[in-house]
C-alpha cells in the first residue's frame, strides 16, 4: 500500500510533464479572398457558379490540377465573397458554370473528382487563367472576381 | 417441555429485539451542532441525516455489531466500528474535523436510493462544491471537463463518447435537478447556464448508462445536481467574477479594438423559516464572448423550499427562471479570420426564457417504506433573429412520478416506480407535435453476505408521438459490487439502454448552407447493450497522504440504430439510424493529498474506440466527433490560505467530422489535438476569497467543431464573500 501512496503523486507529475510536449495549436493560413459579381443573365444550362482553384492548368481536363472549390452562386444571386485557404505556392483560379444540381455535385464530388468527368464549364477568359497567383506563407491576397454570361 | 418453551421465547424475544442507535454530531474546532451530516449504518439500507441539533437516531436496529459511517462534505469522514447493539439505545456522540478537500461520500442516483461511494455498482463521478468553488466555474461542464471518461464538443456532453456531436439535439445524457429531468422536451437538449451553480450541494454522474433506471435520455449516463438545502443559520453570499479575453496572439486574427470584458455575479441568500427553510438566488451573466459570436447577456433568479412537517413527512419546491438574449453562433468567417462571424449574420441572435418548475413530497409510510412523489413543469420560449432565417420555439413539458422504496428483513430494498411524461413543441423548423410517454420501473439491491451487493432491475417505457405509438422498450439491468476490503471495492454490470430520437431529430426542416436538412418521421429509436468492469480504492489517512482514490474502469457498449446526421449521396441533411456501432475503452482516475493536504494532485485518462461495425462485428469506421485519448491533470498547493493551481487538458485530435473533411491539398479545415493550461491562484482572507485565473494561459488555438474556434485566453478574479 505504501508503493500505491508513493507511486499516485509521482504518476501524476509524469504525466503533467508529458503534457507539456509540442503542441500543434492552429496558426494564420495564407489564402486568397475577395468577391465574385455576376454580370448578365444566368443561362438556362447553368444551375450554379463557382469559383475553382488549380495548381496545374489542363484546359482539357480540369480536375487534374483542381485543389480546391468555392461555396457555389445560385441564380438569382449577383455577387457574393469568397475565400481559398491555401498553402504557399503557385495557383490559377477560374469561374465556372455547374452544370448540374449544386447540391448533387458537392455530396458527390469525390465521386465525380475521381470519374475525371466534371459537369463543369470554364466561364474565365484566357487571360485571367494565365494570370498566376504567387501565395507566400501567411499572405492572404484579396482579388476580386466577375463573371460576365454573354446573352 | 420448559426447556423448549425457555428456548422459544428467547428465539422470539431475540426475533422482535430491536434497539437503536441515537447520537449527536458537532464541529470540533467550535462545537457547534451539524445539520444535514449522513449517518449510514455499513452493509445495511439503513441510514439517516441529522436534525439542525445536529441530533440523530437510527431504529429499528436487531441485536447485533454493526458499523456506522458519518460523512459531510467539507468534514472528515468517520468511521465508527464495533458498535454492539441489543434491545437497547446505543448512546454515539460525534465530533467531526474540517476537511476542506473532502468530497461526498453518500450518494443518491446509482440505486435512487442512499448509498455509500464504496458501494456503489456503476461507474459514478461525484463533484463537490470544492471542485466548483476552486475553478470559479460558471458553466458546469467546465468542471465536468476534468472527470474520467467526460468531454464536450461545443457544450455538447459525451460520457464515454457516447453523443458525439449531433447539432446540440439529442443529448444522449440525462440532467436532473434533485432528481427531476431538466431538458428541452423539442431538441432534447441540455441548457447548463441555468444551472444554479453556487447552490449546488453536489453532483453526482452516472458515467455506464441509467435507462434502467431513468429511462430514455440516459442511455450515455445521467447528471443529477443535488441543490443544497438551507443551513441551520441564515446566510447571504456573494460572488462576482470580472474578467477579458486576450487579443489573439496573431495580428491577422486581432478583430476588435478593446478586449471582450465578461462579468458574473450571484447572490444568495438561505434562512430557516421555523421548521422549514429557503434559499433565493439571483445569477447575472453579461459576456462580451472571445469571438464575434459570444456574446451573452442572461439573468437567472432561482430559489428552494424546504418543508418539514415533523419526522414522517417533508416535501420541497423549487423553481428556476433564466432569461438571455445571446449571439447566434454558426461557424467562423473563415480559416483567416476565424473569431469573426460570417459577413452578414455579425447580429444574428436569440432571444429566450426558460421556467423550471420542480417538487417533491417524501411519507415514511411505515418503518420500512416510504413514498417520493415528485412532478415538474418545464417552458421554454425561445426566438431567433437571423439574416437568412427567423426561427421560434415554444415547449411546455410536464413530469409526475411516484416511487416507493420498501426494505423487506435484513437484506433486501426494493424501489419501484411510475413515470409519466407529456410535451407539446411548436417550433418553426420542426412544426407542432406532442409526445408522451409512460414506464414503470423497478430495483431490487440484495446485500448476499457482508462484502456483496447484487443489483437488478428494469424499465419499461413507452413514447408516442402526436398520438401515433412510436417505440415500447425495456431496459433491464444487473450489476454487482464485491466489497473486498474498506478500501476497496469492484464492480461489474451489464445493461440494456434505449433512446427514442427526439422530435427535433425527426421533423426537423430547414436549410444548412446549400444543404437541405429534411425531416426523417420514420427513425427509430436506438439502443445498446453495455457492460463495465470497475474498480475503486479509497486509501485511508496516513502521514504520508490523505483523500487518496484510485477509479479504474474497462467497458464497451454496442448500439443498435444508432441515430446520426450526415449528408446523402443526394446531397440532404438527414437523421438517421446507422446499423450497428460500438464504443469501448477504459478510464482511470487517481486524486489525492500530501504533505498535510498542502500538495494535492488529481489525474484521469480515458481511452475510447468509437467504431461503426457491421453485422459481423467488423470495424466499418470511425465515429464522428469523439476523442480517442483524453487526459486531464491538476497540480495545486494549499498553504497559509494561500492555493495554487495547474491544470492541463489534452484531448487527441478527432479524427472524423460529418461536414467540413481536412483538405490536405490546401490544408483547409485542419484538425488538431486540444491542448489547454490553465492556472489559478487563490487567497482567503479574513472570511473573502480571492481567486485570480489564467484558462487557455499559452494561446492554443483548435476547433472541437469545424470551423468554430476554441476559447480564447483569459483572465478572471473571482471575489466571494459569505456573510
Amino acid at each position: 500500500m505504501k508503493l500505491i501512496y508513493k507511486i499516485t503523486p509521482i504518476l501524476s507529475a509524469l504525466i503533467l510533464i508529458w503534457s507539456c510536449e509540442t503542441p500543434e495549436s492552429l496558426e494564420p493560413v495564407s489564402g486568397i479572398e475577395g468577391k465574385v459579381f455576376i454580370e448578365g443573365e444566368w443561362p438556362d444550362s447553368i444551375q450554379a457558379a463557382a469559383l475553382i482553384v488549380l495548381n496545374s492548368l489542363d484546359p482539357n481536363n480540369l480536375a487534374a490540377g483542381l485543389v480546391t472549390y468555392s461555396t457555389p452562386v445560385l441564380p438569382p444571386l449577383k455577387n457574393t465573397e469568397y475565400f481559398f485557404q491555401l498553402e504557399p505556392g503557385f495557383y490559377f483560379i477560374a469561374g465556372v458554370g455547374l452544370t448540374m444540381n449544386p447540391v448533387l455535385f458537392f455530396a458527390n464530388f469525390d465521386s465525380i473528382r475521381a470519374s475525371g468527368n466534371f459537369p463543369i464549364v470554364l466561364l474565365e477568359k484566357a487571360p485571367s487563367l494565365l494570370n498566376i497567383i504567387n501565395l507566400d506563407e501567411q499572405q492572404i491576397i484579396e482579388i476580386d472576381h466577375t463573371i460576365k454570361f454573354n446573352n | 417441555m420448559k426447556l423448549r418453551i425457555l428456548i422459544i421465547h428467547i428465539f422470539i424475544a431475540n426475533l422482535f429485539a430491536q434497539g437503536s442507535i441515537t447520537g449527536r454530531i458537532t464541529r470540533a474546532d467550535s462545537g457547534e451542532p451539524l445539520l444535514g451530516v449522513n449517518v449510514l449504518v455499513q452493509n445495511t439500507f439503513t441510514g439517516t441525516t441529522s436534525n439542525s441539533e445536529g441530533r440523530f437516531t437510527i431504529e429499528p436496529l436487531h441485536p447485533g455489531e454493526y458499523t456506522v459511517v458519518i460523512s459531510m462534505i467539507g468534514f472528515g469522514k468517520h468511521t465508527e466500528k464495533y458498535i454492539s447493539v441489543a434491545n437497547n439505545e446505543v448512546q454515539l456522540d460525534v465530533q467531526l474535523i474540517q476537511d476542506v478537500l473532502s468530497a461526498p461520500q453518500v450518494v443518491v442516483t446509482a440505486s435512487r436510493n442512499v448509498q455509500d461511494v464504496m458501494d456503489l455498482p456503476v461507474s459514478m463521478s461525484v463533484i463537490g462544491p470544492r471542485k466548483i468553488h476552486d475553478r470559479a466555474a460558471v458553466n458546469l461542464v467546465e468542471v465536468m471537463k476534468f472527470e474520467p471518461g467526460i468531454s464536450s464538443i461545443r457544450g455538447q456532453l459525451n460520457i464515454r463518447g457516447t453523443s458525439g456531436y449531433t447539432l446540440g439535439t439529442g443529448d444522449r445524457s440525462l440532467l436532473l435537478i434533485d432528481g427531476v429531468p431538466v431538458m428541452g422536451s423539442g431538441a432534447g437538449n441540455i441548457t447548463w447556464t441555468m444551472v444554479p451553480l453556487s447552490e449546488v450541494d453536489h453532483v453526482e454522474i452516472i458515467r455506464s448508462g441509467g435507462s434502467a433506471l431513468y429511462g430514455s435520455s440516459a442511455l450515455g449516463g445521467v447528471i443529477n445536481i443535488l441543490t443544497k438545502n438551507a443551513p441551520a443559520i441564515a446566510e447571504t453570499r456573494f460572488q462576482l467574477k470580472s474578467g477579458m479575453y486576450s487579443e489573439p496572439k496573431y495580428k491577422q486574427w486581432q478583430w476588435r479594438n478593446q478586449p471582450g470584458l465578461f462579468n458574473y455575479l450571484d447572490v444568495a441568500h438561505s434562512r430557516p423559516i421555523g421548521k422549514h427553510s429557503a434559499w433565493i438566488r439571483f445569477h447575472k451573466a453579461k459576456s462580451d464572448g472571445y469571438k464575434r459570436q459570444g456574446r451573452i447577456d442572461a439573468n437567472n433568479i432561482t430559489g428552494k423550499m424546504k418543508f418539514n412537517f415533523g419526522e414522517r413527512y417533508n416535501a420541497s419546491i423549487f423553481a428556476n427562471y433564466y432569461s438571455d438574449e445571446a449571439s447566434l453562433a454558426s461557424q467562423w468567417k473563415n480559416a483567416a479570420n476565424p473569431f469573426e462571424a460570417p459577413t452578414g449574420e455579425e447580429d444574428d441572435h436569440t432571444v429566450g426564457t426558460k421556467l423550471n418548475l420542480n417538487g417533491f413530497f417524501n411519507m415514511i409510510v411505515s418503518k420500512n417504506t416510504v413514498i417520493k412523489l415528485k412532478g415538474s413543469s418545464y417552458n421554454v420560449k425561445w426566438q431567433s433573429y437571423s439574416t437568412s432565417n427567423d426561427d421560434f420555439t415554444d415547449e411546455q413539458k410536464y413530469y409526475g412520478e411516484m416511487q416507493v422504496a420498501t426494505t423487506l428483513g435484513r437484506s433486501t430494498q426494493i424501489t419501484t416506480g411510475v413515470v409519466a411524461q407529456k410535451s407539446y413543441i411548436n417550433a418553426q423548423i420542426y412544426g407542432k407535435h406532442e409526445s408522451l410517454s409512460t414506464s414503470a420501473f423497478i430495483q431490487v439491491q440484495q446485500l448476499l453476505g457482508k462484502k456483496l451487493t447484487l443489483n437488478t432491475g428494469a424499465r419499461m417505457e413507452t413514447y408516442s408521438v402526436d398520438s401515433k405509438k412510436l417505440d415500447e422498450s425495456i431496459a433491464p439491468q444487473v450489476a454487482l459490487n464485491w466489497r473486498l476490503f474498506d478500501w476497496l471495492s469492484i464492480r461489474s454490470s451489464v445493461s440494456s439502454g434505449f433512446r427514442v430520437p427526439s422530435v427535433a431529430e425527426m421533423f426537423t426542416s430547414t436549410r444548412l448552407n446549400i444543404f437541405k436538412v429534411e425531416p426523417n418521421p420514420d427513425l427509430k429509436a436506438e439502443s445498446s447493450q453495455g457492460g463495465e468492469l470497475g474498480l475503486m480504492v479509497q486509501l485511508p489517512e496516513n502521514r504520508l497522504a490523505s483523500n487518496l482514490k484510485l477509479d479504474l474502469a474497462v467497458f464497451t457498449s454496442t448500439f443498435d440504430q444508432l441515430i446520426v446526421i450526415s449528408p446523402n449521396e443526394k446531397g440532404i441533411i438527414q437523421f438517421h439510424n446507422l446499423t450497428d456501432a460500438r464504443i469501448s475503452g477504459l478510464e482511470m482516475g487517481i486524486s489525492g493529498a500530501m504533505l498535510n493536504q498542502s500538495l494535492l494532485f488529481s489525474t484521469s485518462y480515458t481511452q475510447l474506440s468509437p467504431t461503426e461495425i457491421d453485422k459481423d462485428g467488423n470495424t466499418i469506421d470511425t465515429l464522428a466527433y469523439r476523442f480517442r485519448h483524453t487526459l486531464v491533470t491538476t497540480i495545486g498547493t494549499r498553504f497559509m490560505g494561500v492555493t495554487t493551481m495547474l491544470e492541463n487538458r489534452y484531448m487527441s485530435r478527432i479524427e472524423k467530422v460529418q461536414l467540413f473533411q481536412e483538405n490536405p491539398i490546401s490544408g483547409e479545415d485542419k484538425r488538431v489535438p486540444i491542448h489547454i493550461w490553465n492556472a489559478g491562484l487563490g487567497y482567503d482572507y479574513r472570511g473573502w476569497d480571492f481567486l485570480f485565473r489564467v484558462e487557455n494561459m499559452f494561446q492554443y488555438y483548435y476547433t472541437e467543431l469545424e470551423r468554430n474556434i476554441g476559447e480564447e485566453r483569459h483572465f478572471s478574479l473571482t471575489i466571494s464573500k459569505k456573510i
